[in-house]
Order: structure tokens, then C-alpha cells, then sequence
């Protein structure tokens, strides 16, 4: 995993979250810091950003912890 | 009523319950306490965002896959509840569930009833060629949909909105529709307005926009409408994606754009595939921008094209 897709996704989340701290292993759903309307920004911002498609059914709690979570689904569907 | 504050309960899932949660546990302690939750766990729910606010908040909770059931049923009963509020919530209400709360159930729908009762609202209101839409709080009554209105909020529906987007809009117009009509409701002044059955309009969850096939031999405003009536995106589709056929070959189409208001070949036919895939359709060339193989996947339009070997000339066929 690149530090720099990790860097580009922590500016996307903290872009829609008022700048709000996070990194890496910052829990993002366990605490409630991401909700689902954030979600659904989130990956339009991330198709966008990484040219990838993210399907419907990658759109699960487990892709979407951390940061880094987020960051390994992304390299998945760009080899794909 | 059987207490001075009110206390209230909610059924329901996703932001907009979390969202109505924050405001019943914000209002004056003295006008209400939400003292009951029912977690609706028949559906999936990909942040699960009311039962994370329920444990960050320590709040006593369940989660229910029925509502109707007796353990769910006895949970409600021991709150003395004045009222529930059904918000997101994908189960029916059965009678023993609606006559627990002594001032009644009142549930969010994401329309503007009487027109739009029943499932998926958004996607009829955009497949029909609404320009606006509306989000209504009721009451529950042993109908569906049919019970007494106590507000409405009508918006307009954005000329590019997919049903996802409109049902994001409703969700955000019906949280700020209930702060506004929460302390009416909590001091009984809130107004109760009979349906008109005349103006009924309704949908049942076999009913699909379209049938979900897109006819290319129609015009381009009722084929976009189709498309974005069933466009989830990124969510799963609860509804399928609309489907043409090619050469053979089934494909999903989930964004079309005007290419040009002209006729340059048969309605249905294809028209350009080098790294665009254009269709005639009967008022103007189309292109299809965002695509969907036969199994679903979303793939590079032009990696469609070759995986397809669809070339100028070949007529789309219907499924």
C-alpha cells in the first residue's frame, strides 16, 4: 500500500469532515466518525480521485474501519 | 398522557433515525426523554449508524430482525410510551405493536402522500418525470401509508438526480421537517390531516420502473429518466439495474448523456464504438457513459465494447 494513496484519502475524509483529525488507524466507523451518507460521498470522491469502480458489494463495514482499510479496497479494484 | 414529559420511543435504522435520536435526546428533558429504541435489523445497513450513536451514547437499545415479535413487543411495552416514531424502518406494523404507545405511531415516508405510498418513492418520482418531490410524517394506521398527516415538505427534484441522491434529499428534508414538528407533536397541538384516497397513488415492491429494460427505440428524456430512476450508485440496487442487449449480449447501463439532438441512423442502432458507445434512440444520438457487464460489474465503457465486439451498425435488441 502507497503512503501517498493513504495521504490522498486522509485529505478527501478530512475535506468532508471540516478537517477533523485522522489517520490511519483512526476508527472510522466504530466511532461513529463516518456515517452512511458519508460513506456514499466518500467513494464517489474515491472513484473519482483514484479512477477505480467500487462495486456495491465492496461497500462493506469491513473495507471502510480505517483508513487503511479504505486504502487496501482501493489497490484491490485498481488490479482488478 | 401518562406522565409531564412525554416518553418516547423509535423504530428505525440508517442516519435519519440516528439523526432524529440526536434531536429527541437534545430537546428539554421536562418535554420528552427518548426511553425506548428498536434497532430495525431486517437490513443491512453498511455504517450501521443508529446502533453505533445507541452505544457511543450508553443508550438502552435492541436490535430486532421482528418487531412484531413478543420479545420486541414486551421491550416497548415496559416504557409506557407516549408515541414512536417508525423512522427508516422496513418492517410492517402490526396491530398489538401499534397499540402500545398511547399518543401513537408516527412514521417518516419519503414521499408526498397520498401520492407515492408504498416502496421506493424516489425512483417512481424520477421514472414518472416529477420535478418535485415531498417527504411526509403520518400517522400509522392499519393501512399502508394511509394514515393522518401531521406535516409535509415539498422540494424540487434536481434535473440530474439519481434515486439515491433524491433519497438523500428526503432523508435530510424529513430531519428538518421533525425538529420542527416534534414540540407540537409532544404538546398534542400538532395538526392531523385525512388522507384524500382519490389522490392515492401507490407501489408495491414487485413493481419495477420500466420493467427494468430500456427501450432504445424511445426518446432520450424518458430513457435518461429510467436510468437515473434506477441508479443506486455506490449502494447495492435494490431494485436491478435497467438492461439492454447487443449482439447477443446482456449489459446495465447506470449513466447516459445527450451526445447530439440529431438522427444520424435507426432508432436502436449503434452508432459509434471506437471508444464511445452511441446509440440512435428516436430523438437523438445517446451516449451510454457508465456501464455495467452481465454479471453486474461496473467495467470501462470501451473495455465493454471489445469484451462485446459491438460495432456501428448492429441494432440493440430487446430483452
Amino acid at each position: 500500500m502507497k503512503d501517498f494513496d493513504l495521504d490522498k484519502i486522509i485529505v478527501i475524509i478530512k475535506e468532508m469532515k471540516n478537517d477533523q483529525s485522522v489517520n490511519g488507524q483512526t476508527p472510522l466507523l466504530d466511532s461513529g466518525f463516518l456515517d452512511s451518507f458519508d460513506i456514499i460521498t466518500l467513494v464517489s470522491q474515491l472513484e473519482e480521485t483514484f479512477q477505480v469502480m467500487v462495486p456495491g458489494d465492496e461497500i462493506i463495514p469491513e473495507n471502510f474501519n480505517t483508513v487503511e482499510d479504505i486504502a487496501a479496497m482501493v489497490q484491490k479494484q485498481k488490479e482488478t | 398522557m401518562s406522565s409531564a414529559f412525554k416518553k418516547v420511543g423509535i423504530i428505525g435504522n440508517g442516519r435519519m433515525a440516528k439523526e432524529c435520536a440526536v434531536l429527541l435526546n437534545a430537546f428539554d428533558p421536562s418535554g420528552c426523554k427518548l426511553v425506548r429504541v428498536v434497532v430495525d435489523g431486517s437490513k443491512n445497513n453498511i455504517s450501521a449508524d443508529f446502533e453505533k450513536y445507541c452505544q457511543n451514547m450508553a443508550s438502552d437499545y435492541i436490535v430486532s430482525d421482528n418487531i412484531n415479535n413478543d420479545e420486541t413487543l414486551a421491550y416497548l411495552n415496559s416504557g409506557d410510551l407516549d408515541f414512536v416514531f417508525s423512522i427508516n424502518n422496513h418492517q410492517i406494523i402490526r396491530d398489538a405493536l401499534l397499540a402500545i404507545p398511547v399518543g401513537g405511531i408516527i412514521n417518516f415516508h419519503n414521499g408526498p402522500l397520498p401520492r407515492y405510498g408504498g416502496l421506493n418513492a424516489c425512483s417512481w418520482a424520477i421514472y414518472n418525470g416529477e420535478i418535485h418531490h415531498g417527504v411526509t410524517w403520518h400517522y400509522v394506521s392499519q393501512g399502508v401509508d394511509n394514515g393522518d398527516i401531521i406535516a409535509q415538505r415539498c422540494f424540487d427534484i434536481e434535473p440530474d438526480s439519481t434515486a439515491l441522491k433524491l433519497v438523500m434529499k428526503c432523508i435530510n428534508e424529513g430531519i428538518g421537517l421533525f425538529k420542527e414538528i416534534l414540540p407540537s407533536i409532544l404538546v398534542g397541538e400538532n395538526v392531523r390531516i385525512e388522507q384524500d384516497p382519490t389522490k392515492r397513488l401507490f407501489y408495491y415492491s414487485r413493481q419495477i420502473p420500466g420493467e427494468g429494460v430500456i427501450d432504445f427505440s424511445g426518446d432520450y428524456a424518458s430513457i435518461d429518466r429510467l436510468v437515473r430512476a434506477l441508479n443506486y450508485n455506490p449502494l447495492a440496487n435494490p431494485l436491478g439495474n435497467p438492461c439492454g442487449m447487443v449482439n447477443g449480449k446482456v449489459f446495465y447501463v447506470d449513466k447516459v448523456r445527450l451526445a447530439r439532438p440529431v438522427l444520424e441512423g435507426i432508432p436502436g442502432q449503434v452508432l459509434c464504438t471506437k471508444d464511445r458507445f452511441e446509440i440512435q434512440v428516436r430523438d437523438a444520438v445517446i451516449e451510454i457513459v457508465e456501464i455495467r457487464d452481465e454479471m453486474g460489474m461496473r467495467v470501462p465503457v470501451k473495455r465493454l465494447i471489445d469484451k462485446y465486439d459491438i460495432m456501428p451498425g448492429m441494432k440493440t435488441e430487446k430483452r
